[in-house]
């Protein structure tokens, strides 16, 4: 199976993830209904990546689910970060 | 309060800089000054901004400039201008003046004005923790002024996300004069683009140039301060005060990029889809600056702390950088001023009677530290140093106004006797007033292919830094580029500014069309570039009354040839000056004796009613 494995510290902050991920679902751009959510801590200077997994249940009631980009090549979170803070994995979790 | 759709002003001015500019030229009258309540204040976001596009992430601060009476623009990045965005707004536009301290909240279709007195005084800091706390959302973007903007220092600046600042032309102080202190968005709405398939294929071979690029890559690793040693050798470092353009190698490398990243660096850090992150995050831990923890710093810290002051302790210059952001000081322009004072302070002509027994040595960061706070709250001889160094001269005289550097009244950070050419022109000539993100480039170094100057500039070579020759028509298309890039709220580290093999006007014509439907091509796309730079010249001449002879670099730079390094005995000439600035007239269809714009110049560009209004006001060229 494909799963997603995410680097906090290597991570910007930039959301391109996110935005990619509402226009994988609706071909619109909006990371509050994006599947992940990157969340920043200005003042520590600390970013948490939290993936479909890792999302409290309100959250996730406002959220479209992940389905890890099914019918792209490859999942869209991946593809758009470029610090590699989100990868994917293939084998068993 | 009220909306209305930006339909009427896009795509003549597409968005973000452009649509914020004539909207400030069609609504503000030549006899308002810039802290009369009838001024206004414009955020303006982008077309771009909100979706998949690289760097989409900036927003275009706009009023008239308490720094120079003409046009003041600020850019900057962040999340704030896709917020808006998400809410709903391409542009705010503020007028007249709030009875109380006010802020105002948008929570998407509900937007009100809030007290805001509770957070006047505080800084900039302070006012994101509080506004954050009462709206009980950690995720709202913010836009605030410090006690800098409240103290209407000229030198004030817009802050988002703790770090980022819409910096140079005062706006912060504007901001203030309105008795705004912070703007808090939440936007939950989506942004859809006309042609997704077609838009995203541009998205996508956009990305993979930024992924790939050599420049991109460099900046990703290094951020923006990366080769002091080069910008030394090049004669980009005015040392204590544009003394000299050579700092002592020693200073440098002191201050080597590695020690930042090595002792200081925390992490990477970028913005709403910056395929770059060329910001990065700092913390000190011990010392006299122990416990600072911001984002930044920038390249600008090098010209402005370590060159100007000497300051070679890398935790001041992060405490310093970090100083300047809590109290919404636009660094640049503040340590202009300081940088003059210091100066001043050198040759006896202010003395420690004037600066409270503080003495402005050469390298001393605390002085610096102190007249920052100065400056921010107005004590002192920071009140004088909160006007500028143009006006500080003007005020105490004594012959100080030959040295204090600025462009059009405003502070300027560049160098110019051996920086580049087409630095300095596009540096003097910019319609803020000084500054490098309108026309200046550093292309003029580079080493590009012959064809790939023919395609891009329309030149056959770039014939190095120290040359006249084809310069102005390297500022000319920068010129066109930043109006597009600000219009559409694009960064340019993601264009060819930052290297020929980055986004060029073509690309960015094609994401446009397939975003908006609205087709252009890259050449109609630098036409509306053209368009936009001449509302703003047009505002200057109406406003301020600049002519030809406010398009001279600071006298420095003519008269006095750098002291030391590899450029010794280099300085900008009358002639070669003259000549660059006929061609750039030239190119612009400009008026060589006046430098005011032509009625064919703006009739071809769609418009009249401004060649008409400078008809009215007598700011026509005169033919035989």
């Amino acid at each position: 199976m494909i799963y997603l494995s995410v680097y906090d510290e290597k991570c910007t902050g930039c959301r391109a993830c996110e935005f990619a991920c509402s226009y994988h679902h609706r071909k619109v751009f909006n990371p509050r209904l994006a599947s992940l959510h990157i969340r920043r801590n200005e003042k520590q200077g600390a970013i948490s990546i939290l993936p479909w997994a890792k999302l409290t249940k309100k959250e996730k009631e406002k959220r479209l689910p992940c389905d890890r980009c099914l019918g792209e090549p490859e999942p869209l979170c991946v593809k758009y970060c470029l610090p590699g803070a989100i990868v994917k994995k293939v084998g068993e979790l | 309060m009220w909306t209305e759709p930006t339909r009427k002003y896009s795509p003549k001015f597409l968005g973000g800089r452009g649509i914020d500019n004539w909207i400030l030229y069609s609504e503000v009258r030549p006899s308002v000054t810039p802290f009369e309540p009838a001024n206004r204040l414009i955020f303006g976001t982008g077309v771009l901004v909100g979706t998949l596009a690289p760097g989409a992430s900036r927003h275009t601060v706009d009023a008239k400039s308490p720094m120079t009476g003409g046009i003041g623009s600020a850019n900057s990045c962040g999340h704030f201008s896709a917020e808006l965005k998400f809410a709903g707004y391409d542009h705010i536009v503020f007028q007249g003046r709030s009875r109380r301290p006010a802020y105002l909240w948008i929570d998407d279709s509900r937007v009100n004005l809030m007290d805001g007195s509770h957070i006047w005084g505080k800084t900039t800091y302070e006012t994101d923790d509080i506004v954050k706390e009462e709206l009980g959302d950690d995720e709202i973007q913010i836009a605030c002024i410090g006690p800098a903007g409240e103290n209407l220092v000229r030198s004030a600046c817009v802050m988002t996300n703790r770090a980022r600042a819409a910096g140079r032309c005062g706006l912060g102080a504007v901001m203030g004069s309105k008795n705004l202190k912070a703007v808090a968005v939440r936007g939950s709405g989506s942004i859809e683009v006309a042609y997704p398939e077609r838009f995203m294929e541009g998205v996508n071979k956009a990305w993979e140039r930024l992924r790939i690029s050599e420049a991109a890559t460099i900046r990703r690793k290094w951020g923006t301060y990366r080769t002091p040693d080069l910008y030394n050798e090049r004669g980009h470092l005015g040392a204590r005060y544009f003394q000299d353009d050579y700092v002592s190698p020693r200073i440098i490398q002191n201050v080597d990029p590695v020690i930042f990243k090595r002792d200081y660096e925390v992490r990477r850090l970028g913005y709403s889809c910056c395929p770059i992150g060329c910001s990065h995050f700092y913390r000190v831990t011990d010392g006299p600056y122990g416990g600072v923890a911001c984002e930044g710093f920038e390249v600008n810290d090098l010209l402005n702390f370590i060159a100007r002051f000497e300051i070679d302790y890398p935790p001041a210059i992060i405490g310093l950088h970090s100083l300047c952001s809590e109290y919404g000081l636009d660094q640049d322009n503040a340590s202009g001023a300081i940088g003059w004072a210091f100066e001043c302070y050198q040759r006896g002509i202010i003395t420690d009677a004037d600066t409270d027994g503080l003495r402005l040595d050469w390298g001393d960061h605390r002085a610096v530290a102190e007249l920052l706070r100065k400056v921010a709250y107005r004590e002192g001889l920071g009140g004088l140093l909160a006007e500028g160094a143009k006006r500080a001269a003007e005020a105490i005289g004594r012959g100080s106004d030959k040295f204090a550097i600025h462009v059009k009244g405003q502070d300027s950070i560049e160098s110019m006797r051996g920086s580049g050419r087409a630095w300095a022109l596009g540096c003097v000539v910019s319609t803020r007033g000084g500054t490098h993100t309108r026309g200046a480039n550093l292309v003029e170094g580079m080493r590009v292919p012959s064809d790939v100057c023919q395609r891009i500039w329309g030149i056959s070579k770039l014939d190095g830094p120290l040359s006249y020759e084809n310069k102005a028509r390297l500022v000319v298309y920068y010129e066109r580029l930043q109006a597009i890039l600000d219009s559409l709220g694009v960064c340019m580290f993601c264009s060819n500014w930052a290297g020929p093999d980055l986004l060029d006007h073509d690309d960015l014509a094609e994401l446009y069309s397939a975003a908006t439907g609205t087709k252009i091509n890259g050449e109609e796309l630098m036409v509306v570039g053209e368009r936009i730079h001449n509302i703003e010249k047009a505002f200057n001449v109406l406003h301020a009354g600049f002519t030809r002879s406010d398009d001279q670099p600071p006298k420095r730079f003519m008269e006095e040839p750098i002291g030391s390094g590899p450029l010794k005995g280099e300085k900008l000439t009358k002639e070669g000056w003259d000549k660059m600035l006929d061609e750039y007239y030239e190119l612009h269809d400009w008026d060589k004796a006046t430098g005011w714009q032509s009625r064919t110049c703006l009739e071809d560009l769609d418009l009249k009613s401004v060649a008409d209004d400078l008809g009215k006001a007598g700011r026509l060229p005169q033919y035989k």
